[in-house]
């Protein structure tokens, strides 16, 4: 895998055996040479075949796989298991003290700002205006404990401040501003209903299947094992002609060193067996061409099926995706945000409910819509706020899905996310949808999967040439796992 | 598993299984069924916290790290098993084991270094990264380490 496209002939390779067993070789040198001898049967033969120490113990590196391994890596990808963290005692100075410093500090805050609000107290009343706030609130679940928390904030102020007259409906985000603001106010009443709040929607994120890929993949794997089979056959070949041309030398060695009569006896034997097991041979290598001909008629009969398949497919996955959006439609469904592969709307629990089972319907293929939320138990009449990317092939864009585990990860994520990126397409609670350089993205999936944070990341852009001046910026859309 | 090509993923464990389990072999000192843990359990994480649509190389070198970290870690060296090299004729086979030998003379971090650059042929830089070190340090480092196993050799091959 160089890192450009340098191409080593055999030539070559002899001539940079030296610098490489050396290590001598620029970067892109040595890879280029270690991609010749990975596909160079030949070549890796001989290079293997010098005794330096770097070359024996990357033959050391040729042991037995045993034959379940891919098959348990695939059970671990199914069975995950929590990781026990290494224990880290020994944690740095720095680290202590900086710890320290901020409980100090912590404490200090926290009676400071006892003080202040103990210091305060309700104004007198006087003539001024009254105010009443109704917090609404819809059938929150009874230990809502930011609701209860805001309800008896404002319930402390009510009782220091006595009975209002006018109302004012705040919704939920703005109560923390309200309690805030009206505090200052001097002279205002406030009375409380027991109302419903307007909650914030709650996030639910799914991915939809529009891409076909079961017949596909059968296909891509029957055509994968005929290559092998014709690598392993024309390996075969080639072991078989190398036997051929040394019977072929032994044959014709002929017979004129051989001076007495029992000596000619004897190889006039030994040239007839060679020249039986050379026309053994010839004819096991003759069979053996036919059979790499069929094998290579029949993959080139597959790979013209693959390719009907998948014209096949982007024709049904087209149809899928307009099914989709028929389907939202149909349901009176706008989408809030569209572009590529990535649409969100507001609906209520019961709408999406409905959704649910009617978008499940459209395909026949098991789980063609996988919820990344199924844990959010829709009230039918909450509101949610819903983003569903278009599983499709391929892309132009790409889809992460990061989980902050706690959430002050989550500000400082979209705080890096913004630093890297171009522009903000698109921001909500729970997902971030931006544009992004090449470079750029790079250097940004690293730094998000150094946060060892868990990161998993949909589609992939094609036929994108690093460096290339057509190539624009990325659109990345990035959910966030609760 | 959200992937939708599971024929790629197989692909990857095929191509790089057998390079990732001789390193993990050899960093703990041979015993297979640990060599075989650390090996798929890299392998299973890997392929969950990264995209297998993302560059291969990518995906060797952090692989490689999650070996080398695993390694590491191991409280207890477990028992090593032989190694046969049984396909190998009778001169090769001893003197692939005189370079096993010496190389588990060797501790922990040279051996790294030789097996990530010597085995996996990964580029310095990557192994920068793994070791988190800056890579005229792994350059410099790794002429010492083969200047060092190379001695160590010659003791082995004197009877030393």
């Amino acid at each position: 895998m160089a890192h450009n496209d340098m191409v080593m002939s055999c030539d070559e390779i002899n001539k940079l055996l030296k610098r490489f067993q050396e290590d001598l070789l620029s970067e892109d040198e040595y890879q280029a040479f270690l991609a010749h001898i990975d596909n160079c049967s030949n070549c890796k033969e001989y290079v293997r075949s010098i005794g330096s120490l770097s070359i024996r113990l990357w033959e050391l590196g040729d042991i037995k796989v045993p034959q379940d391994f891919s098959s348990t890596i695939f059970y671990k990808l199914s069975h995950p298991v929590e990781e026990a963290r290494p224990n880290k005692s020994v944690v740095s100075k720095k680290w202590i003290i900086g710890i320290i410093i901020l409980i100090i500090l912590s404490a200090l805050l926290f009676l400071v700002h006892r003080y202040i609000k103990t210091g305060q107290g309700p104004q007198d009343m006087g003539n001024a205006p009254t105010v009443v706030a109704e917090i609404i609130r819809k059938s929150e679940p009874p230990n809502d404990r930011r609701a209860k928390f805001l309800l008896d904030k404002l319930k402390a102020i009510a009782g220091g401040l006595g009975a209002p007259e006018n109302g004012m409906v705040v919704k939920e985000s703005r109560i923390e501003k309200v309690v805030v603001k009206e505090k200052t106010k001097v002279a205002e009443n406030y009375q409380i209903k027991d109302v419903p709040l307007i909650s914030e929607p709650k996030s639910l994120h799914w991915h939809f299947r529009c891409l076909e890929v079961v017949n596909n993949a059968a296909l891509e794997g029957e055509i994968g094992s005929i290559e092998l089979n014709i690598r392993k056959n024309l390996a075969d070949k080639q072991q078989l002609e190398t036997e051929i041309a040394d019977l072929k030398k032994k044959e014709g060695a002929g017979l004129g060193e051989y001076y007495s009569k029992d000596a000619l006896a004897v190889r006039s034997d030994e040239q007839q067996e060679l020249s039986v097991e050379l026309q053994k041979k010839l004819k096991e290598a003759s069979g053996m061409t036919e059979k790499i001909k069929d094998l290579e008629d029949r993959k080139r009969r597959l790979e013209s099926e693959l390719r009907g398949s998948i014209k096949e497919s982007k024709l049904t996955e087209a149809k899928r995706k307009t099914e989709l959006l028929n389907t939202l439609s149909a349901a009176g469904v706008k989408a809030d945000y569209q572009a590529d592969n990535l649409l969100t709307f507001y609906s209520n629990g019961k709408k999406i409910e409905d959704l649910l089972g009617q978008i499940l319907s459209l395909s026949t293929q098991a789980q063609p819509l996988n919820d990344f939320t199924s844990n959010v138990v829709t009230v039918a009449d909450n509101e949610y706020n819903v983003s569903v990317y278009l599983e499709q092939d391929p892309i132009k864009t790409l889809h992460w899905h990061i989980d902050p585990i706690i959430d002050d990860k989550k500000s400082s994520l979209i705080e890096l996310i913004k630093k890297h990126s171009s522009s903000i397409d698109y921001e909500s609670e729970r997902l971030v949808v931006f544009s992004i350089q090449d470079t750029e993205l790079k250097k940004l999936r690293v730094k998000i999967q150094a946060t060892r944070v868990p990161f998993l990341e949909y589609g992939y852009i094609e036929g994108r040439k690093q460096g290339s001046l057509s190539s624009g910026p990325i659109r990345v859309s990035v959910y966030l796992l609760k | 598993m959200q992937y939708q090509d599971e024929l790629r993923v197989k692909h990857l464990i095929d191509y790089y299984q057998q390079r990732i389990f001789a390193l993990a072999i050899y960093l703990i000192g041979g015993n297979h069924d640990k060599a075989y843990d650390i090996a798929t359990s890299s392998f299973a994480k890997m392929i969950q916290a990264f995209s297998i649509f993302e560059g291969e190389k990518l995906f060797l070198t952090k692989l490689a790290s999650a070996v080398v970290e695993k390694s590491r870690n191991i409280k207890a060296i477990p028992q090593a098993d032989s190694f046969d090299f049984e396909d190998r004729s009778p001169e090769r086979r001893k003197y692939l084991q005189i370079i096993n030998t010496g190389l588990q003379a060797l501790p922990f971090d040279e051996k790294v270094l030789l097996l990530l650059r010597d085995q996996l042929h990964l580029s310095y830089s990557d192994i920068a990264n793994i070791l988190r070190m800056p890579e005229r340090n792994v350059r410099i480092q790794t002429v010492q380490v083969r200047r060092e196993f190379r001695k160590k050799i010659e003791e082995i091959l004197s009877g030393a």
